[in-house]
């Protein structure tokens, strides 16, 4: 054991310099924020105005019992958890066409992929000509199909899950690709394996394929869960959060609850509740996959 | 055999095209809307009898939009630089010094990356009020940088991960100071990771719209989301012009996906989380 | 007398010095405004005709669209507002704490009469100059309405009516843009009055419901009325879902009877056909004996910050617009009767009709007047709960109830 030289950087203080950018940008825009949220979700400051009262906790037990709060609650858990399930399935059976070549491979994987990079807020008006009642592509298709018109988005559950679908079908391109990958790096000598063993292709697909696609699988689970929970622009462009307030995801309801409603108070209580609950959701699933990770290992 | 496989190609084409009519009608419908005048009602399935490209001219009328188009570009230029070169900095320390407060730290960055930034929005905004951030490129940039740069310190840590640690430990044995290596060794080798961060990172900015609806208010500093959203607003009712400025505002998207599709299919692979 | 030369010319010196002073306002006006297309050219060019009468002073033209009452939100949270800026029926409600008393201006006694019941505070201060008059009833698609051999409705009865006839004939009687909440809620604002201000207790129940005693139960009638139109199928099918953007194409298909807006989406439509045949009527009656009425008040109105810096220019710039023809050309482009009298507009298709209805009562808005301030948020959500069947109409009634007295302790 030598003398340790002067001037060499410990490990912690090489984390601490080189980080601290990062860690300042974090403190200033996102923890104060958040601690001015706290303190603001005590008042009931209507968004504008110099003055506000203290009004304890009031905002938070009000958020309990406010429906419209465990609407939007609910609605951005199967956002975030319905698409990313439906992204799942529809990226596994994508993946599993597109993989080999075929004349259509390359023109059908563009497609799927492009609409991926669009902003959700656009893609919402985009699908909004779609699905809206009058002079909507969909009920034109099924008036000439002899059925009458019906409006999609009419219906509260019906919408969420029409926005559901239009999210899973739009980014859905993303989770192929990841797929195509997971399906790329099987090594063919498994499937000649189990070929010389006489298994079908359905065994072939539940004992081989799936099973190494278990890394991708979470992968690709957590890139759509982080845009389901934070669907916003799609919520606004298609139904603004209506019929009345049944659609609304909680970020929406943040903005419509500063803006419209001019209850900023209770807006920063919705937000306080939204961050420590998706922060939740988010530590449990990395603690889950570096507990798989050293079961892996 | 051979007809066996002639079978298949056909179903599996045949899927792929009913694929790519399900994927493709919106858009479809986007350009015909965008090719008929305001008083043609005609179903959004037919093109127009004689197309029109008067949305167009309205769309790019004043030079609004183009401006908005440009006052993007700019932002995520700047945003993207920084949220690489802070990234990769950060990412280095986090994959290579398992230090409790790199562990914690990791974990933090994580939730950021999941939280949606609306949660904080009413004392962001107050935040940004006091510093005078409003309605200033500055003010976007900073906001765009943070709110981006888990993602981009994520995939460079998992990226040095998969750098072999003996590569350090020569180095360190040479007399490296720490810092040094990452100079030296680790970021010479980072460009693949770094094009798929630069694009991930930058589409997300270029789409982004709740920072950009609150930061810039002002039209002359609009981005492209705020323009697209005006078209769409109450007052303005010209629905065909708004599909007009929509067309108008994807294209450079496909064009830059076509020229740069490996970086995207790679962008997104690298995305994943291991 | 050198002295006394020098004397002279000092004071000629400082006599120059005041007179220019006198004659050239200086300074550097931020205006905040919500113009677009025609609207903002015509703005552009009453500012343009400022700078040229009065060259020391600069102005800074901030237009913005459908996000100005939120600009307008952040700007006065960070108590940093624009010189002048547009109010837009607001200026007592939502931004009194931040704007100066305008009532001894010289064009304050000008002011349409029946405006002060909208822009004038309990103190009997105004804070605005009132361009226009914004008044509105009910769009009608006046072509309809005669294929269908109907007459103007005059009692809500006789609107059922034609809105049934519409129904039978296969077109909506009522279209609202549910997915902007605030279609329902126009409903419900524009109909209170017929419902709970008539009769013998129309000034006491006005009275009530500004000394807070109000019965919330006379409430279920407005409720019921828009249930009604529902529940009677004279609402177009996607109600709760619609764009506002469809209003004005409803209107020129033939396809809707009436709509519960501002006239500025009969301007719109008469955009995409200047040949249809459109108008607006006085909002329906509660029963015969009583008088159909429109609402209207302040709109295109604008006020100065009282902490801004150049006060005095902001008063020229007022002054300037408070003219005749400025008056007019705003008025003109948005469709709105003149805010001062004297005032001569060319309203074109509009015309007609604000001609017939030139002797008709005027009804403030009625959140503003009657309701305490943050009522009108809680309107559209009630209004579009119950269009879309999420609440009913007891919980509604409740919703108000409860988020008056809440908004009421708050003031």
């Amino acid at each position: 054991m030598f003398k340790k030289k002067a001037g060499v950087a410990t490990d912690n203080q090489v984390v601490l310099v080189m980080t601290a950018p990062a860690v300042i940008l974090m403190i200033v825009f996102v923890a104060i924020p958040l601690v001015m949220g706290v303190q603001i979700s005590l008042t009931d400051w209507n968004g504008y105005s110099q003055n506000s009262n203290y009004i304890g906790l009031a905002n938070y037990t009000k958020l309990f019992s406010d429906p419209m709060f465990m609407r939007a609650f609910r609605n951005t858990v199967i956002y975030g958890f319905g698409s990313t399930l439906f992204q799942t399935i529809l990226g596994v059976l994508y993946a599993l066409l597109l993989q080999r070549a075929f004349v259509l491979r390359g023109l059908t994987r563009t497609i799927v992929y492009l609409p991926a990079m669009i902003a959700q807020l656009l893609v919402g008006y985009v699908w909004y000509f779609m699905v809206q009642y009058n002079r909507g592509a969909l009920n034109d298709l099924v008036m000439l199909l002899g059925g009458t018109k019906l409006d999609w988005l009419g219906e509260g559950n019906r919408a969420v899950l029409i926005i559901m679908i239009i999210n899973t079908l739009n980014f859905c391109g993303k989770a192929m690709i990841i797929y195509i990958a997971g399906l790329n790096s099987i090594p063919d000598m498994y499937y000649e394996a189990a070929s010389v063993d006489g298994a079908n292709g359905w065994q072939q697909f539940w004992n081989i394929t799936m099973p190494q696609l278990i890394p991708a699988i979470t992968t690709s689970t957590l890139l759509n869960l982080i845009g389901g929970l934070k669907m916003f622009g799609l919520v606004i462009s298609t139904t603004g959060g209506g019929p009345g307030y049944s659609t609304h995801s909680l970020s929406s309801l943040i903005n419509t609850l500063y803006f419209s409603y001019q209850d900023a108070g209770y807006a920063s209580a919705v937000g306080v509740v939204t961050f420590v609950f998706i922060m939740a959701v988010s530590i449990v699933i990395r603690w889950y996959l570096a507990k798989k990770e050293a079961a892996a290992q | 055999m051979r007809k066996r496989k002639l079978h298949k190609a056909i179903i599996k084409s045949l899927l792929a095209l009913l694929i790519i009519a399900i994927h493709v009608s919106p858009f479809y419908v986007l350009i015909m809307m965008s090719l008929k005048t305001r008083r043609d009602f005609s179903s959004r399935w037919l093109p127009p009898a004689a197309a029109t490209f008067d949305n167009y001219t309205l769309a790019l009328k004043g030079g609004d939009l183009m401006q908005s188009i440009l006052n993007t570009a700019i932002i995520v230029l700047i945003a993207t630089t920084f949220i690489i070169v802070i990234g990769a900095m950060s990412g280095y320390p986090l994959a290579r010094y398992g230090t409790k407060f790199s562990k914690t730290l990791s974990l933090l960055l994580l939730g950021v990356m999941m939280v949606p930034p609306l949660s904080v929005l009413v004392p962001l905004y107050r935040e940004l009020v006091l510093i005078n951030g409003l309605n200033t490129f500055w003010g976007i940039i900073i906001l765009s940088i943070t709110y981006g740069l888990p993602t981009s310190v994520f995939m460079y840590t998992n990226f040095i991960h998969t750098i072999p640690v003996a590569l350090d430990e020569a180095a360190l044995l040479d007399g490296c100071s720490k810092y040094a290596i990452f100079f030296r060794i680790i970021m010479p080798s980072l460009k693949p990771v770094t094009a798929s961060v630069a694009i991930l990172t930058g589409i997300n900015i270029w789409n982004d719209y709740s920072f950009q609806l609150y930061v810039l208010q002002k039209p002359k500093l609009r981005t492209i989301t705020l323009m697209l959203r005006s078209f769409f607003a109450e007052g303005n009712t010209n629905l065909n012009a708004a599909a007009a400025a929509s067309c108008i505002a994807i294209l450079p998207l496909i064009v830059i996906y076509l020229f740069l599709s490996k970086y995207f299919v790679q962008g997104v692979v690298d995305s994943a989380v291991k | 007398m050198k002295k006394v030369l020098c004397l002279l010319m000092a004071l000629a010196l400082a006599l120059s010095v005041t007179a220019a002073f006198a004659d050239g306002l200086s300074g550097e006006l931020v205006i905040a405004s919500r113009y677009t297309g025609v609207q903002g050219e015509a703005f552009e060019s009453i500012i343009e005709g400022f700078k040229a009468e009065n060259p020391g002073i600069k102005v800074e033209n901030q237009t913005f669209t459908d996000n100005y009452e939120d600009v307008m939100k952040v700007n006065m949270s960070g108590n940093q507002l624009p010189d002048v800026f547009m109010t837009h029926g607001w200026s007592v409600m939502r931004y009194k704490e931040y704007l100066l008393p305008l009532n001894d201006e010289p064009w304050a006694k000008d002011i349409v009469p029946g405006l002060f019941g909208s822009i004038m505070d309990a103190d009997g201060k105004f804070y605005v100059l009132p361009n226009t008059n914004a008044m509105t009833g009910v769009l009608v698609q006046n072509g309809l309405l005669k294929e269908l051999g109907l007459e103007i409705p005059k009692t809500v009865d006789e609107f059922m009516h034609c809105c049934q006839v519409a129904k039978d004939n296969g077109y909506v009687g009522v279209y609202v843009a549910g997915k902007d909440s605030r279609s329902p809620a126009y409903v419900l604002n524009l109909m209170a009055p017929s419902f709970l201000l008539n009769g013998a207790d129309a000034a006491k129940t006005g009275a009530s419901l500004q000394d807070g005693s109000f019965d919330w139960t006379k409430w279920a009638a407005v409720n019921q009325f828009l249930m009604d139109l529902k529940d009677k199928g004279y609402m177009n099918v996607d109600c709760a879902t619609a764009d506002t953007a469809n209003q004005s194409e409803t209107l020129v298909a033939k396809e809707s009877l009436f709509i519960f807006q501002r006239t500025s989406v009969l301007i719109e439509a008469w955009d995409i056909d200047p040949e249809a045949d459109l108008g607006f009527i006085p909002m329906p009656a509660m029963n015969a004996e009583e008088e159909p009425y429109l609402v209207g008040g302040e709109s295109q109105a604008f006020g100065i910050w009282k902490d801004s810096k150049n006060i005095e220019a902001a008063k020229a710039f007022l002054a300037y617009m408070a003219r005749p023809e400025n008056i007019k050309l705003i008025a003109e482009v948005c469709g709105e009767a003149p805010g001062l009298q004297g005032v001569t507009v060319d309203s074109g298709n509009l015309t007609p009709w604000f001609e017939a209805w030139a002797n008709t009562k005027v009804q403030p808005w009625f959140d503003r007047v009657y309701l305490p301030s943050g009522m009108w948020a809680i309107m559209r959500d009630t209004g579009s709960g119950l269009i879309g069947g999420a609440t009913t109409i007891e919980n509604a009634d409740q919703t108000m109830k409860d988020n008056y007295d809440k908004l009421r302790a708050q003031q």
